[in-house]
């Protein structure tokens, strides 16, 4: 595919005792759409903070793509580090000034106006991160680091935020990288899902290649124990085993119905599945 | 006006679903010869799907005939798409067996099946 436009290689961090992140790697292509997801505490956000260049990990390194540098990474997160009595106007001009960027470079959200002598902790939680993204946006960013924000807007301007990092993947060829618990959030934008647990990546996979991997086998038939049983929910009236990795060829070797599952549900099993390890160590 | 609906919760891929939509849409004649396809990313926009899955739905519908792409000016149905007859026939044999293993879970019999279509047919 195409050039890696941001590596990270073997990243540790450490809060006190614990390992927040465990010798993580990962690269990420231009024009890219990743989704990050994983339990609490699994390590998602340091690993996105660790890429925007917010925490120096204790070990490993994020190397840039060639001609690249840390303003061409965009971090938005739900913690909006701006001036709570700044005016949008004052904003963007010390932001202008810190990135270089000029004048009437930054784009406007379709749809969504927003008076540039407010001050910024008038905003809305969803005016903040689409005033935030209009000012990443004004840097071209190679990379977009989207830390759980998705969730918290409205349906309107959730589609605004969505559109715009659309017509930003299509313009400048920016990857995204979005920490996610709820994947139809982000619509099916993200064509790569990575799922962390422990400081660890568990899993990274192309979109299509994970769902055609795991299916669910729902009732009370018996498998076989050669079947790899990722995770197992039960009540009195409903159980569901969900097999991965699947193999095609046992839709006619086995009297079963394997079922195609959505991504969110995937991505529930998976974490189910370690909270059951933990629970067993 | 095309009007291209994608399920994103479906299990089956998005761009898989785009490329079923836009034969149907030829099948069933809205969508002719020459007809221009919606932009990648007004598209992507629409459906909020990332532009690069547009992109391989439009590609594959090129590979299959049906789609043709010129540089710099978008994508266009092809005046002649190939075998229409026979995709029809596929796509409807897809739709009955799904239908038929619905019937069949709710213990109907073929000919109960039969007599269903029949009645139904009669009366529109």
């Amino acid at each position: 595919m195409s050039e890696i436009i941001l590596e990270a290689k073997n990243l540790a961090v450490r809060y006190g005792r614990q390992m927040a992140l465990n010798s993580v790697s990962a690269a990420f292509a231009a024009g890219e759409a990743t989704v990050i997801a994983g339990s609490n505490g699994a390590g998602k956000s340091t690993l996105l903070r660790c890429m925007a260049g917010a925490i120096v990990p204790d070990r490993g390194q994020v190397v840039l793509g060639p001609g690249l540098d840390k303003a061409k990474v965009g971090f938005i997160s739900d913690r909006l580090s701006l001036y709570e009595n700044w005016t949008l106007g004052e904003a963007w001009r010390f932001h202008r000034e810190v990135f270089r960027i000029p004048a009437g470079e930054r784009p406007d959200i379709e749809g969504v106006a927003l008076d540039e002598r407010r001050k910024i902790r008038e905003l809305s939680v969803g005016e903040r991160t689409l005033f935030h993204l209009s000012l990443i946006l004004a840097q071209r960013p190679a990379v977009l680091l989207i830390d759980e924000v998705v969730h918290g807007l409205d349906p309107f301007l959730r589609e605004k935020f969505l559109e715009t990092v659309i017509e930003a993947m299509d313009d400048l060829k920016t990857a995204v990288i979005m920490v996610n618990h709820t994947l139809s959030d982000t619509s099916e934008i993200p064509e790569r899902v990575l799922i962390m647990d422990e400081g660890r990546i568990l899993l990274d996979e192309p979109r299509d290649a994970l769902m055609a991997k795991v299916k669910k086998v729902a009732g009370e038939s018996t498998l076989p124990s050669s079947l790899p049983v990722l995770f197992e929910t039960a009540s009195e009236f409903r159980r569901d085993r969900y097999i991965y990795p699947f193999q095609e060829e046992w839709r006619g070797k086995y009297e079963l119905k394997f079922a195609d599952i959505g991504l969110d549900e995937i991505v529930k099993a998976f974490i189910g599945g370690c909270y059951v390890q933990k629970r067993a160590r | 006006m095309l009007i291209l609906n994608i399920d994103p919760v479906s299990p089956v891929p998005a761009y898989q679903q785009i490329i079923q939509a836009v034969k149907i849409e030829i099948l069933s004649g809205r969508l002719k010869g020459g007809d221009r396809l919606p932009p990648i990313r007004e598209l992507a926009k629409i459906l909020k799907l990332n532009p690069n899955t547009v992109a391989k739905a439009y590609y594959t519908l090129e590979e299959g005939g049906f789609v043709e792409s010129r540089p710099g000016s978008g994508n266009w149905v092809k005046t002649r798409a190939p075998d229409l007859d026979s995709l029809r026939l596929s796509m409807l044999e897809g739709e009955t067996k799904a239908y038929l293993e619905k019937a069949f879970s709710l213990g109907a019999s073929l000919q109960d099946v039969r007599h269903s279509l029949e009645r139904i047919t009669r009366h529109e």
